[in-house]
């Protein structure tokens, strides 16, 4: 009989607590939304959320304020996205990471993509391959002869072993056939900017954004890009696509996303207000002076371009396992 | 950046009082996040992340480096007076400083901590205007197996440098950097040395063992001495006058102006080397102060060399970290780290360009550091200083509890999470341990701030190695930190073991 | 004070317990790889280089501890108030989110404040202060810093 009574008392709450929600969408936000950006203050993803964020608060009654929560990769901040109310006051930031890394080697127990509700993608940017400016190499043709005749003598720094743009350089191995030493930096774009102004690395694995002013100066030039079309912010870098290379079209991005099970309506209007701010001329100068390539791919989309991503780099992984070039 | 033109143009735009008065402010800021334990003054430029926004950009920059300067500059205060360095480059003064306090002489040791401060942060940011483009050319020769031997460098001679308990030292350097190998392997997205612990994937921030090992630690050893009375009486502080916080001529002379520069020199090309920082800058003038020392039994008990050597090359350090993060977009430490976002955010990529095209931005950014190095910190150190002496005599469970609550808050603000609060107060019984039994903690600290860059550069060095360790003995950027090592070793242990053996030197323990 | 004033003292213990933390962490290492892996160095290696020499450390300190004159001998006596502060912040740091910061760090202060006192004084005025503490640092964070911190019934 008790049990029978806590059961109802339990199903008036949640009729109840329904029913504020739904209230709620009506003229949501009334209170401050949170943002979480997984990594530490003053990173590449950091400032785009920031000023994204910092522009669509401009449209709202309330503030968008940014937390950085750091650790297990982009992990741990986005558990907290996961497991906050579904009440769209709390999104988090994404990024390849996010979506691949961390779910497949499964580094925080209980992080599920399911559990949250992807509200739009901003951000989209290509991978790279740049060098130095006096490299002997003036194209990636020259560098591509360089590579074959020197297996495994030209050196390229990456992120991390196992990490996106490793996985990126063992692709471009894959289906040029070429070999080069892999030298890891996992501490972020300044160390592989030194490593490459140093000549410790040939070569390095990144995106030209994050080398836009030491390109523009220039000291570094983009060898290629990972795209299916030339960079409007580098039109002489050309891409493997139009060099007759298939499959190497890889990036990462950064995507918007809240707690899974917030009322469609609450997504909507948060869509609306990062599409305001995304497409205003404050985000576009912003972006273009930078680096950053803005992209918009809205709710409908942007779940299933996630899913096919994860899809794609599990599936490119486990044949990388499989033939033993990485461990799982 | 010989830029003479653009440097006085940056001068004019500074004294505009609309901007300067962000340096005051920023000066004011960062003096209070560097001495408090638990608030460092990255965080306070991390926080101060989103109203740099709404700024203007110039004005937002000149605050920031009166944050930088004066957080680096304020963690002596705390350090010499209640022995909890407020920031981590002001560790190895703590060491000086509080000795210094305990023996009534507070106002020396403060005041020579915020000369020395003034001199290296001058001399630091002359540098950075004058010979950063060279600068960054000699950083960029020392690779990564030089940098290998660089941090192996420092974590032996900190070892050696704790004389009667070098094998403690030993001991406590490990252990942080085990604690620092908790999470995510630095080169593979792989979970290591979790014990089982899910939630232990998260890693342990340093900010937890900052605040953990100094604030934490130093509240229980307080709470265990309750009955002890006040080491200094009241009558000695209430003597104090301002012109006793004042260097004389004759100490600074008996420290030596070659000295000053030295530590500059010192701190400064920390600052430029990325990844170092001011803990780093402020520990290797130490040791070498400590070298070259005609005193070297003095270290431990209160030397007012190390404690200048300690302070000059951690603000000289400033000028130097800024450089590559100009220049390059190479942030020199955590603090310049942030200052990229603060740049990024507005619109602005550090590069080349930046320091030609729009020089006019930043010119009043290394106005704002030297006068808030030459200028500001004087003036407020002259204006504040009896205050900052009298922290002590605050009643004891007042100061405590208000240390007890900002840091833990502290951590909480700077990690969003309960766990690391938990971590903290973790950090704080084991260091409570160590300090019980004469382990010292500051090594605990630099094993756990450099482990994973020493184990960063290992790695890749055997990767650049193609698998061989012989990479560390023909590079001539790593060779020449190893034979430094050597050089240390022999003066530190074989030419001068008389000092080792000598009993007078009571450790600061307890 | 221990009365067993033989060789073995406290500086011993902690040497076990250093020991035995070592210990868990070389046997924690081999559970996740071996140090070396298809001839490359694994995640573990760098760590079990460190755990090696760490063995030789305490191994030194264990045998040069035994005629140490200035061991300072913790009783447990002495040991009584930094447990209870111990005790007060593990209470403090498990309500920070479920009270909220307010009410958590003001009893926290007022509990501090009273092991740190000497002599009883007036319950009121401890409390003042806890209040008046507590509402300085939560200006500094929420007010000038804009910092959310926990807030009784707020979903953090």
């Amino acid at each position: 009989m008790k049990s029978r009574n806590i059961i109802s008392i339990i199903l008036v709450i949640m009729f109840l607590s329904l029913f504020s929600i739904a209230s709620f969408a009506q003229d949501f936000p009334t209170k401050d939304i949170r943002t979480i950006v997984p990594w530490a203050s003053g990173g590449g993803t950091d400032a785009i959320i920031r000023v994204i964020s910092k522009i669509a608060e401009k449209s709202i009654p309330t503030a968008i304020y940014v937390e950085n929560i750091e650790g297990g990769l982009s992990g741990v901040g986005l558990y907290e996205v996961m497991n906050a109310k579904s009440d769209g006051y709390t999104i988090g930031g994404f990024t390849y990471d996010s979506i691949v890394t961390v779910p497949r080697q499964e580094l925080v127990p209980g992080y599920s993509l399911d559990k949250v509700k992807m509200i739009c993608l901003v951000t989209k940017e290509a991978g790279a391959m740049v060098v130095r400016e006096d490299a002997p190499w003036k194209n990636w043709e020259e560098f591509a002869a360089a590579a074959k005749e020197n297996p495994r003598k030209i050196s390229v720094g990456v992120d991390g072993i196992g990490n996106a743009q490793h996985l990126r350089l063992l692709k471009i191995n894959e289906v040029t056939g070429l070999e080069f030493k892999v030298l890891p930096y996992p501490g972020g774009s300044g160390e592989k900017k030194e490593a490459l102004l140093s000549g410790e690395a040939d070569a390095i694995m990144t995106s030209l954004g994050d080398f836009a002013p030491l390109i523009h100066a220039g000291e570094v030039r983009g060898l290629i890009e990972m795209a299916d079309q030339r960079n409007p912010q580098f039109t002489d870098v050309p891409n493997f696509q139009e060099l007759g290379y298939e499959g190497l079209v890889k990036g990462s991005f950064v995507i918007l996303a809240t707690t899974a099970g917030t009322p469609d309506d609450v997504v909507a209007k948060l869509e609306q207000i990062f599409y305001d701010a995304h497409h205003s001329d404050e985000f576009r100068d912003w972006a273009q002076e930078t680096g950053v390539v803005a992209t918009w791919l809205g709710t409908d989309e942007v779940t299933d371009y996630a899913m096919q991503v994860q899809e794609d780099e599990f599936e490119m992984i486990q044949k990388l396992i499989d033939d033993g070039v990485i461990e799982g | 950046m010989g830029n003479l033109d653009g440097i006085i143009q940056g001068f004019i735009t500074f004294f505009n009082p609309s901007v300067g008065i962000y340096a005051i402010i920023g000066f004011i800021i960062g003096a209070f996040f560097g001495a408090v334990p638990g608030l460092t003054s990255v965080l306070a430029i991390a926080l101060l992340l989103p109203m740099t926004y709404s700024m203007d950009i110039v004005s937002s920059l000149v605050m920031c480096m009166g944050i930088y300067m004066a957080g680096i500059y304020s963690g002596s205060i705390t350090a010499t007076t209640i022995n909890i360095p407020g920031a981590p480059s002001a560790m190895m003064t703590a060491i000086e400083g509080n000795q210094l306090m305990k023996r009534g002489l507070g106002a020396k040791a403060l005041g020579h901590a915020a000369f020395a401060s003034m001199i290296g942060g001058t001399i630091g940011t002359l540098l950075l205007i004058m010979v950063s483009p060279y600068s960054v050319k000699l950083a960029l020769m020392v690779k990564t197996p030089g940098k290998f031997s660089l941090i192996l460098f420092a974590l032996i001679v900190i070892i050696l440098i704790q004389r009667k308990s070098i094998a403690k030292g030993a001991i406590a350097t490990f252990l942080g950097i085990m604690f620092a190998t908790i999470g995510i392997d630095t080169m593979k997205p792989l979970a290591r040395f979790t014990f089982g612990f899910d939630i232990l994937v998260q890693g342990i921030d340093m900010m937890s063992v900052i605040i953990g090992t100094f604030a934490i630690s130093e509240l229980l050893i307080q709470s265990g001495e309750i009955e002890k009375k006040l080491e200094i009486s009241k009558d000695v502080l209430s003597k104090i006058r301002r012109k006793d916080f004042i260097p004389t001529l004759e100490e600074i002379k008996s420290i030596g102006l070659w000295r000053y520069f030295k530590s500059s020199l010192i701190g400064f090309f920390t600052g430029v080397l990325p990844g170092a920082g001011g803990s780093m800058a402020a520990f290797i003038s130490y040791a070498e102060a400590m070298r070259s020392s005609k005193n070297p039994e003095e270290y431990g008990t209160g030397s007012l060399e190390g404690i200048a050597a300690a302070e000059t090359a951690n603000n000289a350090m400033c000028g130097g970290a800024i450089v590559p993060m100009l220049t390059f977009g190479i942030p020199g430490d955590a603090t310049t780290a942030v200052l990229l976002g603060v740049l990024v955010i507005n619109g602005l990529q550090p590069g080349p360009q930046l320091m030609t095209k729009q020089f006019h931005l930043i010119a009043p950014m290394f106005a704002a550091l030297l006068v808030s190095a030459l200028v500001i910190l004087p003036i407020t150190f002259y204006l504040l200083a009896p205050y900052f002496i009298k922290i002590v005599s605050i009643n004891r469970g007042i100061l405590y509890a208000s240390i007890a609550t900002v840091a833990i808050v502290g951590s909480f603000v700077s990690t969003f999470s309960v766990f690391q609060m938990a971590i903290t107060l973790i950090f704080g019984v084991i260091a409570y341990f160590l300090r019980k039994q004469n382990y010292p903690t500051v090594t605990l600290l630099l094993g756990f701030i450099l482990g994973p860059m020493l184990e960063d550069y290992f790695r890749r060095g055997l990767s650049l190695g193609h698998g061989s360790p012989l990479i560390f003995f023909t590079s001539p950027d790593s060779l020449f930190f190893l034979v430094l090592t050597v050089i240390f070793y022999y003066f530190l242990m074989i030419k001068k073991p008389m000092i080792m053996k000598e009993d007078l030197v009571q450790k600061k323990a307890k | 004070m221990l009365n067993l004033k033989k060789k073995l003292n406290i500086s011993h213990l902690f040497c076990v317990i250093l020991f035995i933390w070592n210990t868990l962490y070389v046997i924690e290492a081999f559970r996740i790889a071996p140090p070396i892996q298809k001839g490359q160095v694994s995640a573990t290696f760098f760590p079990l280089i460190i755990s090696f020499l760490m063995y030789i450390t305490i191994a030194l300190v264990f045998f040069t501890s035994y005629n140490q004159k200035n061991v300072t001998a913790t009783s447990f006596g002495q040991m009584n108030k930094p447990a209870l502060v111990v005790l007060v912040t593990i209470f403090y740091i498990t309500l920070f989110k479920i009270i909220g910061y307010m009410a958590s760090s003001i009893l926290y202060i007022f509990a501090i404040i009273s092991i740190f006192e000497i002599k009883k004084k007036n319950i009121l005025i401890k409390l003042f202060y806890a209040v008046i503490i507590a509402v300085i640092i939560y200006i500094l964070y929420e007010k000038i810093f804009l910092i959310r911190l926990p807030k009784l019934g707020g979903n953090m």
